[in-house]
């Protein structure tokens, strides 16, 4: 059991003899319940040892995985969640596969039913055909969202080998190549209980929740699976990249490609701090873009990182996204030279501390943030923390060493059609 | 969990949702007014000039700065639609005064009130502000066709409602735009302020007298008013109209218009599960039919507005798919009708529904909203009287109420070189 202080949360964690980590976050008189259970395997994972054979994997597996799991040989199992009132989702990123739900009542038996058909795939010739029709769909729901594509095509350029530039979902194309035992084999390789990690937050008890996972989870064990990276230079791969769809002005997104930190705690928190300072609306950048017009409302920013890959990534638009660039560049350049002021910093820290003290309201959000981070070897509920004990020193450090503007990508994604003024 | 309700004076009510087991605190404050086209666009164009310049922050920044120093509180000014009136909203979110170890709430209470009370000018806003909003906003009403799911919805309305208030954007029009000046729009919000309901919000942790005496200093600020009450108008379709626009799109974006003809007061619970079954979730007919066995898409759905007793189906389909998947939409819309529901379809959808009532209560943000929504139809301001009624329902209820729910329009986002009848 851990306590947390500052945010008046307690976590409780134990370690089944299969491996399985799983993490209780008790939330008492919250009304909803919600799960995660995952497996370290994202859509990055498309090289390893099946079986000990080394096997490169068609882009969009573990996404097509992902939708395949909820089918069992009885039918689907969204019936068996909502039978108990509980609704059902899942969702592949780069780096994992997770499946949840969320419930508010009937919380331990919704439980059994997440553990047991995670660990208990049925593909077949039919099932397998018949999704590639619904995931195909899904595919060209993206292809027409031009922020998602302005976010790839960046990532693109920015990521020469490393698999974090390929689409999670894959193509038409790829996903035409997945089979049932394709299917199976990257089953069998990634989704063994010690690979796998198990939170559920709300107003539970940490002993029932053990006695279920004691019930469900077969004591199995399973070969350690090894994972395959490409080198990836340290440059970007291109430095502007465009494409053209349905959009009412230019968007935009300036890509920095960054060096991993250790710790993914204290890199989450020292970006934020520093994207605050340089790129927050209360920035002299932001005034002066929106009062020259240049920019509007939307101006955002976000940092990511998982396996071999970080980044920052700032988000507008603009009718001159070039401009745009030359003014951030400037603008980090002028604060490199000046340096942060202790007032700003001061600042900067207490906004990202509230926002985070904010999101432990939010169980999904916790599970959302805390899953991810914990498969890194990190534990999210420190992070307001680690966020207070920053200095000015640990900020300054990235600025002088990481947002260089020759590791900088530009993406645009600018208007296809004219269209009518009204 | 009964709302605490207090009438401040005539037409400004306080509704306080106090509960200390969260670390946050919400306080909204909603003006509504009828949705109509004369002021649409001026009342979007408000909040966004009523943020940009007052009396304590000359620009947008500077109200930024304050912001993150107070714990990264999130402020919000916006505008949208509620049935057929148009509300302007404040909400500020902040995280409680016990974690931040120092006094927040009456901060953003001020900060609050700054914003909407004292805007820089007497009877005009500053020239080049205005500029800069109207830019902005300009830039927002065209930016709708960037997210091409939402875009359908809005067309879909647009068209089927076109004699209506509701088919007016909440956002506004380019061409309304262009009329306003700093005075109309300094006039506009001085109607605002002395004519619109208001109603004031806090939810989560924080103190109840504190924003009592905040609310009433607002209210005394404000004054009496005496807001009318705006029904929705409804009415029946004659005939089913068929509409499509041709963009450079990748996928199809069909969206199919019904309005219901009920009693939206007495049958809006069965109309909510009767949705629910059709397409709803996970457990729904479109989901299990359209979606698991067709293949048809990724993703079919349905949802209500209850003000205006409307049920919109969304999909997005391949552009030669368009008759198929109406077809299969209508199929299912005929086995509730026929009374071919199945109980697991039937308890699904109840469980559904409550499953989502009780998880609002989880967050400050989304039981202020479900209340907001409530007052604007007079509905229960008791989450758990809700829950009840939906308990009730009866699964022989379902298809009658399914015949009453009428096709109205059926609207096509079709691709450029995609062939459809």
């Amino acid at each position: 059991m851990k306590t947390y202080p500052t945010i008046g949360e307690t976590l409780h964690e134990f370690v089944h003899s299969s491996g399985l980590r799983v993490y209780v976050l008790p939330k008492p008189g919250f009304g909803k319940s919600f799960a995660i259970y995952a497996t370290d395997f994202g859509s990055v994972n498309n090289v390893f040892t099946s079986d000990g054979v080394k096997i490169r994997v068609p882009d969009g597996v573990a996404h097509f995985l992902e939708h395949k799991l909820f089918e069992e040989e009885e039918g689907d199992v969204f019936g068996k969640f909502s039978a108990l009132g509980a609704s059902a989702n899942a969702y592949t990123s780069f780096d994992m596969t997770g499946y949840l739900f969320s419930a508010t009542a009937n919380v331990y038996d919704s439980l059994s039913v997440l553990l047991r058909f995670v660990q208990n795939p049925y593909f077949t010739d039919e099932n397998v055909e018949k999704e590639k029709g619904i995931i195909g769909q899904e595919i060209d729901m993206y292809r027409d969202d031009p922020s998602w594509n302005c976010f790839f095509n960046g990532l693109r350029a920015m990521y020469e080998k490393h698999p974090v530039r390929v689409d999670i979902a894959g193509t038409a194309e790829s996903i035409s190549k997945i089979d049932k035992t394709l299917l199976y084999q990257c089953y069998n390789a990634f989704y063994s209980p010690k690979n796998m990690i198990l939170f559920v937050g709300g107003d539970i008890e940490p002993e029932a929740v053990r006695e279920v996972v004691e019930k469900e989870v077969p004591d199995r064990r399973s070969p350690e699976v090894e994972v395959f990276f490409p080198e990836e230079p340290e440059a970007v791969a291109q430095t502007e990249v465009e494409a053209s769809f349905m959009v009412s002005r230019p968007m935009l997104g300036l890509c920095f490609k960054e060096k991993q930190m250790e710790d993914p705690v204290y890199a989450d928190a020292v970006y934020e701090v520093l994207g605050t300072l340089l790129f927050g609306k209360s920035t002299s950048l932001y005034k002066e873009l929106y009062e020259e017009n240049l920019i509007g409302d939307s101006f955002s920013y976000g940092y990511s990182a998982g396996k071999g890959y970080a980044f920052m990534q700032l988000e507008t638009e603009s009718d001159n996204p070039q401009k745009v660039r030359e003014r951030v560049l400037h603008h980090l350049e002028k604060v490199r030279q000046e340096g942060i002021g202790n007032a700003d910093f001061e600042r900067a820290k207490k906004s990202v501390y509230g926002s985070a003290v904010r999101m432990m309201d939010n169980i999904e959000q916790i599970a959302h943030a805390f899953v991810p981070m914990a498969f890194r070897g990190g534990d999210f509920l420190t992070y307001p923390d680690v966020v207070r004990s920053l200095t000015l020193n640990d900020v300054t450090d990235v600025l002088q060493n990481g947002l260089s503007a020759k590791n900088c990508v530009l993406s645009i994604v600018k208007p296809n059609t004219r269209r009518d003024e009204q | 969990m009964d709302v605490q309700t207090k009438i401040l004076t005539e037409g400004i009510t306080l509704y306080m949702l106090p509960d200390e087991k969260f670390k946050n605190c919400v306080q909204g404050i909603y003006f509504s007014m009828p949705l109509r086209r004369e002021t649409a666009t001026g009342l979007a164009l408000l909040p966004k000039l009523l943020t940009a310049s007052n009396s304590r922050f000359t620009n947008r920044s500077a109200l930024h700065m304050q912001a993150e120093a107070l714990y990264g509180t999130r402020l919000n000014a916006t505008t949208g639609k509620l049935g057929e009136m148009q509300t302007i909203s404040f909400i500020a979110d902040s995280i409680a005064d016990c974690y931040a170890g120092e006094p927040l709430f009456s901060e953003v209470q001020s900060l609050l009130k700054t914003v909407i009370c004292e805007p820089r000018g007497t009877d005009a806003f500053e020239e080049d502000v205005f500029r800069r909003e109207k830019d902005a906003l300009r830039e927002d009403i065209k930016s709708v066709v960037n997210d091409k799911r939402r875009y359908a919805l809005v067309r879909c309305i647009e068209e089927m409602c076109a004699e209506e208030p509701y088919g007016i954007r909440a956002d506004g029009t380019e061409a309304d735009l262009e009329r306003i000046t700093p005075s109309s729009s300094f006039a506009l919000y001085k109607e605002m302020l002395a004519t619109a309901r208001v109603d004031i919000f806090v939810s989560g942790a924080f103190d109840v007298q504190q924003a009592e005496r905040g609310a009433e200093e607002l209210a005394s600020v404000l004054g009496p008013r005496t807001a009318p009450k705006v029904e929705a108008t409804r009415f029946m379709p004659s005939e089913v109209r068929y509409v499509q626009d041709r963009e450079t799109v990748e996928q199809g974006k069909l969206v199919i218009g019904y309005r219901a003809d009920v009693d939206i007061e007495k049958e809006y619970a069965a109309l909510q599960v009767f949705n629910a079954i059709f397409g709803g979730g996970t457990s729904s007919k479109l989901f299990n039919n359209v979606r698991e066995k067709m293949s048809l898409c990724y993703y079919a759905s349905s949802q209500t507005d209850r003000p205006k007793g409307l049920v919109f189906v969304q999909s997005g389909i391949q552009f030669d798919k368009y008759q198929t998947a109406l077809n299969a939409i209508c199929a299912q819309h005929e086995e509730i009708k026929n009374g071919n529901v199945s109980e697991a379809e039937f308890s699904g959808a109840v469980q559904g529904i409550v499953n989502s009532l009780r998880s609002y209560k989880d967050s400050p943000a989304t039981l202020q909203a479900y209340y907001v929504r409530q007052l604007a139809v007079g509905g229960n301001m008791n989450i758990e009287k809700d829950i009840e009624q939906i308990l009730a329902v009866k699964p022989e209820q379902i298809p009658p109420v399914a015949r009453l729910v009428l096709m109205d329009t059926v609207y096509f986002l079709n691709g450029t070189g995609g062939n459809v009848q």
